[in-house]
């Protein structure tokens, strides 16, 4: 029984340093077996060391604004459903864990419906939500410091749904 | 009959990987990571109704499919708040040594049907690195001291029972691996060549007030460049450093440090978890001595017996 414990032990040890030596490769190259299991495996242990790997100068977030029945338009203020702290709120607009890029406008889409029901609970009935896509350079400021006219450097509807 | 000879690196591999040990040095990771892990799904309640239930928006995983999906339709806002007390109830019970095998598979499923249905787009590696540490603890034997396991078994906290080092040595390659993950990145990811990456990082969407105030200094790049330098100097040197006997602590400060700094100008505050896990680097036995020395009344021997 020990012997076959022991054996079993050195098994889990050797395949476990496998996956790690595969996910460090993966970290360095960025290429993972294409294996099934192995796949997923290899993938995993790859995105447990590999944050931060990047930045950008220019900051980006979602928008968001209803037509109401008469024809007018009015912002609609997302904090609400992105309540966590800012950095969390704002990784999450960039809806990266949804590849490929089109699932990302599919996702706008669900984002746009949904923000329609929401606000109609809570008594603010628009018969049209476009979702946005905002760009900004980054400032000393203030992360939202030139999130205005004439700074952004991209504004453009991603969805608009009725 | 006598007992085949083993081949020596063999006996070596089986000392280092799996011989039997103290079980302290993972009971303490395991009192530390339960009660951080619990308060870090403390802090997410207050918003897991906007993020995880139909009173918010809810985008679930893509790949959940087929008859899986139906578990992943948004669940009521109270569902989504017992879920989450659940998961901080599981953690803390793993933190105690009480049915911790169970506790913590509770706690990991929760923790992947909350990533799939909405923690996927937060897309973090301390997400899939945290749920794994409680994978391989749910293996390990950590609550073969100070648990309630223990104090039901023994009748006392104090009382322990033999391990296997494996678990130990698993969390500790993990840990170096994710440092060495990191660090071995910096040396050729292009921005990372530089020191705009940190200045544009202080101003960026993790920036907190400190680290707008410290990029409204105007220090010169130069001083950027030489923080980018630390830091994959750092990142390359603590998967070595942490094993080094004589250096160990001069690399446990030196994370301290890079951690703290971290949570104070970006926010970035779940891997100060690290800095007490670096306790699984120590040879157990030596975690063991070091706490008979310092509290006389922990047993000497184990399974509760002086």
């Amino acid at each position: 029984m020990q012997h076959a414990r022991r054996i079993g032990l050195r098994a889990i040890v050797l395949a476990y340093l496998a996956v790690t030596l595969l996910g460090l490769r993966a970290a360095m190259t960025h290429r993972v077996p294409q294996l099934p299991f192995l796949h997923a495996a290899v993938f995993f242990s790859y995105a447990m060391a590999a944050p931060y790997q990047g930045d950008t100068w220019w900051n980006g977030a979602l928008a968001a604004e209803g037509r109401h029945p008469d024809g007018t338009w009015e912002a609609i203020e997302l904090t609400p459903y992105f309540p966590m702290g800012n950095g969390e709120a704002n990784a999450r607009m960039f809806l990266r864990s949804l590849k490929p890029a089109g699932r990302r406008f599919a996702a706008a889409v669900d984002i746009g419906l949904q923000l329609q029901a929401r606000e109609a609970e809570q008594g603010r009935t628009y018969d049209r939500v476009r979702v946005l896509w905002e760009e900004w350079p980054r400032s000393p400021e203030g992360f939202a410091a030139l999130r205005r006219e004439p700074y952004f450097t991209l504004r453009r509807v991603i969805a608009d749904v009725e | 009959m006598t007992t085949p000879a083993r081949h020596p690196r063999l006996e070596r591999f089986d000392a280092w990987w799996l011989r039997d040990t103290t079980p302290h040095a993972l009971a303490l990771l395991r009192i530390g990571l339960g009660l951080f892990l619990a308060l870090l799904w403390l802090t997410r309640l207050p918003y897991i109704a906007a993020s995880a239930s139909r009173a918010g928006i809810v985008l679930p995983h893509p790949d959940v499919g087929g008859v899986l999906a139906i578990l992943f339709l948004p669940p009521p806002a109270w569902a989504a708040q017992l879920v989450v007390a659940v998961l901080v109830a599981s953690l803390l019970c793993v933190a105690a040594g009480m049915g911790m095998r169970v506790a913590a598979a509770v706690a990991v499923l929760l923790w992947m049907y909350e990533w799939l249905l909405s923690f996927h787009l937060f897309n973090t590696s301390f997400d899939r690195l945290f749920p794994f540490l409680l994978v391989v603890l749910a293996c390990s034997g950590a609550d073969r001291a100070f648990s309630i396991r223990m104090k039901m078994r023994h009748g006392s906290w104090f009382a322990w029972e033999p391990v296997s080092i494996v678990w130990q040595r698993i969390i500790a390659v993990q840990i170096a691996a994710v440092y060495l993950g990191v660090g071995w990145q910096k040396l050729w990811l292009p921005d990372w060549q530089s020191g705009e990456v940190l200045a544009w990082g202080l101003v960026g969407r993790w920036g907190t007030p400190l680290g707008f105030w410290l990029a409204r200094q105007n220090l010169p790049m130069a001083v950027y460049d030489a923080l980018v330098f630390h830091v994959k100097l750092f990142e390359f040197a603590m998967p070595v450093g942490l094993w080094i006997p004589g250096w160990r602590w001069i690399f446990f400060v030196w994370g301290a440090l890079f951690h703290t700094l971290i949570a104070l100008l970006l926010g970035i505050w779940w891997f100060l978890v690290l800095i007490p896990a670096y306790v699984v680097f120590f040879p157990p036995e030596e975690v063991s001595d070091w706490l008979e020395r310092r509290w006389k009344f922990l047993q000497k021997e184990p399974g509760g017996k002086r």
